[in-house]
């Protein structure tokens, strides 16, 4: 098979030169430290990077002003899988070398769950060098933007366009926010204002009782809706404490909201009436007020305010696929438990930090039953699906449906997969839940995010169900396509 | 009062009528069985039925009326509410079921082919009272106005409207170019279904009531048994097991394709894309279970493997409910094998419930159509079935459905949740109820029944079971605000 080689080696050389600065970044903190081993593990994958990106850039100067074969869609799906595939390997190689005996699975499922933003972890935290935990934290910070930058810059650059890997509910936002143009500035905006963020919390976590390290790797992985990182594991101190708590769901909700609503504000300089942001916080309010009422009703807390307190923090961790609170939901009651696993599913906003279905597609997806409720009353009539205002076309509306379906689709054949592990079908439907919506906690066995529980095939498993939530299912799916491989 | 609303109540006024005999046959079992106070409160219950429905159909004459899709909404989920509420009176009455909201569970659930029961000691019943109770499996497995459109084809019924809020399944062939002849079709076919099975049934040792019972259970798809451990009663007889497991199929299968047996012989049957999805599901969840359970060494003999295995799946995929394991004790891979076909359903026109088949695979050829539109852009794909493109109208309203299930799953658990147990026993209660299944998980598992649950959440799950059996959108369109807006266009 042939393919765009000037697409490889871009792509190639774009993911490898930045990936090997990274890998340097705990390499030196652990060289500061002493630990030899454990810099050598960051070294080896850093240059190797490096030297890959440097090859493929190299290439990609030779070949100016050749002209190329026409690409095709298939090939950047080839050259965007491939080149995921290395960085999540190349990741993986820090938690192999660094000497604490990690196995090849449970390397690859801490690669993959970071920069997926799940945060899960199959091993205990304890004992494991802060240089590797730092690397974990850092991950999942460029995985809770990567997503949203490849998806409104490298796939339009690639000509996978709004018909192939971004579909449907992006486009609207972009629409509401008329940026249409100049993805690449979009992109820079966006990025300072996630590092604005990140700097902002992390001020504002250090003044709390943390040290000053796990302030940076709470922010690192807060902001990018990964979860918490709690070396102890054994309590849940940090989500105890309300000042941590008020701070970390209100950078949780922050990354989870439409980026382009902050772009927006920094460009016009006032808020913009986004609708996707304000069903989100609609959604968000319901299901507030929903558990707090549940919680009191069953006489899971006694009083108002915490009940309130803990079920806006849950809300919050929930709905933007952070999972860092499903300690304290440990015993709610089943309404509770289910409007959460609702709020999982749906997720944050469609171009923000998280994961999950999306509030955009949800929104989509309640319309739709009205207009089918509507249309049996009046069968003759024709009522289009309008989101604030904006007529949804009835190839967007399908568009969306299929995606809804499929990610319902592939949540129950994952749950069969899974289920081969004999873990009960609870532990097994949230398990799958957790990974495709990137939450990677919930109620149960899951609540600390030890996926220790599942063997290695499974968790291996898992890790790529993680994979296909976090990029929207179908580049995926499509590569096991039987007509992504029919020569036709 | 208008000319519609005077028609629903007159055919109303007759289906109370029809109700009314088809109380006859469990009046003679309870004369039979010399069960008096039974016998009194059937009776009873007959001529309060018999009397007003046929003052009703004096008072108001026939003419001949077309129904629009909005009125045959109330009229049909009227008609269920209010006959399986009528049912329910005999089982208070007696004694049988003390408690009127539990009766009201029960026959919602007989009507709907469920099978949900809130009977913790079933033997303790009259024999007479579980006739009965079964009995609603029978008429409700066909349909009530169905029917009663058989019945008497003067009723003035007419219009695919009505059908197509009562049959299952997203569309109703039209077989015969008038409604109450397709009706009397079908219902001769059902005919032939329940003499076959109780009499092959009674071949396998049972007793006429038994087998009459068991009968009803598997061609209405239902589930009731008059004994506790379902058809583990009869546990030690693979013969009995498999003929109760073929007719669940044979129920489950689109009725109308054997109308085309005569012509084209069983291959008409083979040629049909969703009876083919239909048997390649069964076969491979039971060849998953069968294969877990001998290799996780729960029952060792193939043989016992493979009709366990098949039991379940047929009772659970034609949503009868009948068990002879308890499944809920199998390893989880089973357990999710069987999951599959609780959110499946049987086919369309049959008398399964569900969300069907058919709309199982007309979604997952939307999927597979919007996989291969994502490489090959520009490609034009249609979606076929049986070699016919599927309308676009046809494919809206069969995710609109599904879209539709998926929500009132939600919601229902969410209100069933209050109620304040686990989140399995709430999740398959809601789910085996929307779908007319019957059994599910943990407490409302196999060897469990539904008396555990406060009165309130009983009712929700009654009429899960009948919005279930109507397909969702005839009694919920009843709750938006747009029904009952006067404002017709």
């Amino acid at each position: 098979m042939k393919l765009n080689n000037r697409l490889l080696y871009k792509t190639f050389s774009v993911i490898l030169l930045p990936l090997g600065v990274t890998l340097m970044i705990p390499m030196i903190f652990a060289f500061v430290q002493g630990q030899v081993t454990v810099a050598r593990a960051f070294l080896i994958p850093g240059l190797v990077s490096l030297a890959g990106g440097a090859v493929a850039l190299l290439f990609l100067k030779k070949r100016q002003g050749i002209t190329e074969r026409k690409m095709l869609i298939k090939d950047g799906y080839l050259i965007v899988s491939a080149g995921a595939v290395l960085l999540l390997l190349l990741s993986a190689v820090p938690y192999w070398l660094c000497g604490k005996h990690i196995g090849p699975v449970d390397g690859w499922f801490m690669s993959v769950s970071s920069w997926t933003t799940t945060g899960v972890v199959s091993i205990s935290l304890k004992g494991i060098p802060c240089a590797v935990i730092l690397w974990k934290a850092m991950t999942c910070w460029m995985g809770g933007f990567i997503m949203l930058a490849v998806a409104i810059t490298i796939f339009n650059k690639l000509g996978i366009n709004e018909q192939g890997l971004l579909s449907g509910p992006s486009s609207i936002s972009q629409q509401n926010a008329k940026v249409t143009a100049h993805f690449t500035g979009t992109v820079k905006i966006l990025l300072i204002f996630y590092v604005v963020m990140t700097i902002a919390e992390l001020i504002l976590l250090s003044l709390s009782d943390m040290s000053f390290f796990a302030a940076l790797l709470n922010t690192l992985s807060n902001v990018s809706t990964s979860g918490m990182i709690d070396v102890s594991r054994s309590s849940n101190y940090f989500v105890n404490t309300t000042y941590i708590r008020i701070v970390m769901s209100v950078f949780a909700l922050l990354a989870s909201i439409n980026f382009f609503e902050y772009y927006y504000v920094l460009t016009r300089h006032r808020m913009a009436k986004n609708y996707e942001v304000r069903s989100y916080f609609k959604i968000l309010a319901a299901a507030v007020v929903l558990i707090t009422l549940d919680l009191m009703f069953t006489g899971t807390y006694h009083s108002f305010f915490p009940a309130l307190r803990d079920s806006v923090a849950v809300v919050v961790s929930n709905a933007s696929t952070s999972g860092y609170a499903s300690t304290i939901a440990v015993n709610w009651p089943t309404t509770s438990l289910f409007i959460l696993l609702i709020l999982m599913m749906i997720g944050g906003c469609s171009v923000s930090a998280a994961s999950g279905i999306n509030v955009t597609r949800a929104v989509v997806f309640w319309k739709l039953i009205m207009r089918g409720m509507y249309k049996r009353i009046h069968p003759r009539s024709t009522k289009a699906v309008i989101v604030h205002g904006h007529k949804i076309s009835a190839g967007k509306a399908s568009s969306i449906t299929i995606f809804i379906m499929l990610f319902l689709m592939i949540i129950i054949l994952a749950a069969v997969v899974v289920s081969l592990d004999d873990k009960g079908l609870l532990t097994t439907f949230y398990a799958v839940i957790a990974s495709i919506t990137n939450t990677g906690t919930f109620s149960g066995t899951l609540a600390t995010g030890d996926y220790s529980i599942f063997s290695a095939p499974i968790r291996f498993f898992l890790s790529i169900l993680m994979v296909v939530g976090r990029v929207g299912i179908y580049p995926v799916v499509v590569l096991f396509s039987t007509s992504f491989w029919s020569e036709k | 009062m208008n000319i519609t609303m005077k028609n629903i109540i007159r055919v109303i006024g007759v289906i109370i009528f029809v109700t009314g005999i088809c109380i006859a046959p469990s009046l003679l079992t309870a004369l039979i069985y010399h069960e008096v106070r039974s016998a009194v409160c059937f009776g009873a219950t007959m001529v309060c039925c018999i009397i007003p429905g046929f003052i009703i159909m004096k008072i108001l004459p026939a003419d001949s009326f077309k129904m629009h899709a909005r009125d045959s909404f109330l009229f049909v989920t009227l008609t269920w509410f209010l006959v399986s509420f009528v049912a329910a009176v005999p089982l208070t009455a007696s004694g049988a079921i003390p408690k009127f909201y539990d009766a009201f569970f029960e026959t919602c659930s007989g009507f709907s082919t469920t099978g949900s029961t809130i009977l913790g000691n079933i033997e303790a019943l009259p024999k007479s009272m579980l006739f009965w109770r079964s009995f609603t499996h029978w008429l409700g497995g066909m349909g009530i106005i169905v029917f009663t459109a058989a019945l008497m084809p003067s009723l003035g019924i007419s219009g695919q409207s009505i059908a197509e809020a009562e049959a299952p399944g997203p569309t109703m062939d039209k077989l015969t170019a008038r409604y109450s002849d397709t009706a009397k079709n079908l219902y001769l076919l059902y005919f032939g279904f329940t003499f076959a099975e109780t009499v092959l049934l009674m071949f396998g040792g049972m007793s006429l009531y038994d087998a009459l019972i068991q009968t009803f259970g598997t061609v209405g798809t239902g589930g009731f048994s008059n004994y506790g451990d379902s058809i583990a009663h009869w546990g030690n007889s693979p013969y009995i097991q498999w003929v109760i497991i073929i007719f669940m199929l044979m129920c489950g299968t689109n009725f109308n394709l054997y109308f085309g047996i005569p012509k084209h012989g069983p291959k008409a049957l083979l040629k049909d894309s969703e009876f083919r999805l239909y048997m390649a599901i069964v076969i491979a969840t039971t060849a998953g279970i069968t294969i877990e359970l001998m290799a996780r060494g729960i029952i060792t003999s193939p043989g016992k493997s493979l009709t366990a295995a098949a039991f379940q799946v047929s009772s659970i995929i034609t949503t009868t409910g009948y068990a002879t394991k308890n499944y809920d004790l199998w390893p989880t891979f089973s357990k999710m094998m069987l999951m599959i076909v609780f959110l499946t359903g049987a086919c369309a026109s049959s008398t399964g419930g569900g969300p069907k088949i058919i709309r199982v695979l007309v979604t997952l050829k939307m999927i597979r159509r919007s996989i291969a539109l994502k490489i090959h852009p520009s490609r034009v794909y249609t979606i076929k079935v049986n070699g016919k493109p599927v309308e676009r109208d046809v494919m809206t309203n069969i995710t609109n459905f599904i879209f539709f299930y998926i929500l009132v799953l939600f919601v229902g658990c969410i209100i069933i949740g209050i109620n304040g147990y686990d989140v399995m026993t709430t999740f398959s209660s809601v789910l085996t109820c929307l779908g007319n299944i019957g059994p599910g998980f943990n407490k409302v598992g196999p060897i469990y029944n539904f008396g555990f649950f406060a009165p309130w959440a009983k009712i929700v799950l009654a009429v899960l079971m009948i919005a279930g059996r109507l397909e969702l959108f005839a009694v919920l369109t009843l709750l938006s605000p747009h029904y009952w807006n006067s404002n017709k266009n």
